[in-house]
């Protein structure tokens, strides 16, 4: 055990180094590949599982309950707001201009669900409308 | 059954900032106390296994459980790691000697987050890359901010609530050597706080903070050699739920109720109410009515209105302060709330439940159940 400790700040030297992460190519897979292009159709599109019948949205090319390759993709309905916060701070503690609402937007009879940007009266369950198909969503509240 | 014993901590840091010590030096600290108070233990001797805790990003260093080894005496010998939290490690420690693998294993976890100049671009790189992080959510906290307005919507807690567990851990850490965050605060101080995000205000949210701490584990077999008051592990578990935000499940925490249903199992127990302490990870606020909830006690937010977890009371919950007063050291978060636990039975008490998250944007939890 060292007994004899620096404490004088002026004393100390550090290290400063950058560590590389900003280039990385992340494979979207088929599922991915999918559901972007759904996407840009102004669709959003889950799959379901060919055993059970859960519908995975965002789609994944397996269900997690029962570890079958799931079936047919299907048009997710009924967006919902499941919950929200309302954002005052970055993460460097500076005020947003103006506050950024974030929900996580769910579907009727599905699992799973997105992020979304909302407007409108807040209050979780509220069927939302998706004024723009995009991560986030763009959603209003109805 | 072989049962396990916890017969050594040690500790060193838990300041917001280690200025002149590495993370491998205070690795090396703590290691040196945790042998000290497990009766003067040779770890080059001693030592069945060695268990680090850690994940490569935070050190800034790939592959950096290379380095595991030797700063807590466990050069060229059996050693493992775990990329999760420092109870899965004890779990682990535990699973090594019930089998009959080791007599003693030495548990390592460790923090720096003071030198993380870019944190939250640290923390972002855990999130799913297509549906999440593009979204660009300008604040780290938004999972659990999601997480904690549905727990709220559920309609038994307030934001009141919320600031009563902030004022009573604060003001419990007072007590602590190792809280640099505590502070008499009482509630109203704590709704008169602007939000960072709804639900919570800066004070809601804990800070990281450097520490290093080493647990020493011993089979029933040798643990009176290196302890007069060993403190028992009668049951642990660990558990993730579905590690997709979007597939967990948000204001519940069904990862603390898996771990903590495999670890009641295995201790026998027939009610959290009958032990003397809980130390549950209450990073954000909300955590702790979230997390004692899902290890199994009832009309929480009730309790905590009658004063039933303060220090001194029926169930006294992070009497020690928790992580709002002390910090949360990273991946040593978990070992931070047992050490708590750890000398909270050595100051006489009978028995304590230990719940640890794995923190952000995981849904895994383990619990750890002990008594004197």
């Amino acid at each position: 055990m060292s007994w004899d400790k620096i404490s004088k700040e002026t004393s100390l030297l550090s290290w400063k180094d950058v560590m590389e992460v900003e280039s990385y190519v992340y494979t979207l897979g088929v599922d991915g590949e999918v559901f972007l292009n759904g996407l840009k159709e102004g669709k959003i599109l889950g799959r379901k599982c060919t055993k059970c019948g859960r519908i995975y949205v965002p789609p994944r090319m397996y269900c997690e309950d029962c570890f079958v390759e799931n079936g047919e993709y299907v048009e997710a309905k009924g967006p919902y707001l499941d919950t929200f916060t309302i954002i005052y701070e970055d993460d460097e503690g500076r005020r947003l201009e103006k506050p950024l609402v974030i929900g996580l937007i769910r579907f009727r009879g599905c699992s799973g669900g997105l992020l979304g940007s909302v407007q409108g009266e807040l209050k979780a369950g509220s069927e939302v409308e998706i004024m723009e198909y995009g991560i986030p969503l763009r959603v209003k509240t109805k | 059954m072989e049962k396990v014993a916890v017969v050594g901590v040690g500790w060193y840091g838990f300041s917001p900032h280690v200025h002149d010590l590495s993370f491998r030096e205070m690795m090396f600290e703590a290691a040196s106390r945790a042998y000290y108070d497990a009766g003067g233990m040779d770890p080059r001797k001693d030592v069945d296994t060695f268990i680090s805790c850690q994940e490569d990003f935070w050190e800034g260093i790939s592959i950096s459980d290379e380095f595991a080894p030797d700063p807590i005496g466990g050069a060229m010998r059996p050693t493992m790691t775990v990329a999760g939290d420092g109870l899965q490690g004890v779990a682990h420690g535990v699973m090594q000697i019930t089998s009959g693998l080791a007599d003693v294993v030495v548990v390592e976890s460790h923090a720096k987050p003071s030198d993380i100049i870019t944190f939250s671009d640290v923390v972002k790189l855990s999130e799913d890359p297509i549906y999440v992080r593009s979204a660009k959510v300008p604040n780290i906290h938004f999972v659990a901010a999601l997480d904690a307005t549905k727990f709220l919507s559920r309609g038994k807690a307030t934001r009141a609530d919320l600031a009563e567990v902030v004022s009573k851990n604060k003001s419990a850490g007072l007590s602590s050597s190792k809280a640099p965050y505590a502070a008499r605060i009482d509630k109203d101080y704590v709704l008169s706080q602007d939000y960072v995000l709804t639900p919570f205000t800066r004070l809601d949210i804990a800070q990281p903070v450097d520490a290093a701490i080493v647990v020493v584990l011993a089979s029933e077999t040798v643990a009176r050699r290196f302890s007069d008051t060993p403190i028992w592990i009668h049951g642990i578990g660990f558990a993730t739920d579905s590690s997709n935000l979007e597939l967990a499940t948000l204001g519940e925490a069904r990862y603390m109720r898996l771990a903590a249903e495999r670890a009641y199992l295995m201790a026998g127990v027939e009610s959290p109410l009958k032990f003397r302490g809980i130390f549950v990870d209450d990073r954000y606020s909300h955590k702790e009515l979230e997390h004692l909830e899902a290890l199994g006690i009832t009309d929480v937010v009730e309790k905590l209105r009658e004063g039933y977890f303060h220090p001194g009371s029926y169930l006294p919950v992070n009497p020690k302060g928790g992580l709002l007063a002390k910090g949360y050291p990273l991946e040593a978060s978990g070992l931070s709330l047992l050490l708590d636990a750890v000398e909270y039975m050595r100051e006489g008490e009978e028995s304590a439940i230990v719940g640890s998250w794995r923190g952000f944007f995981t849904f895994t939890g383990s619990v750890a159940v002990m008594s004197r």
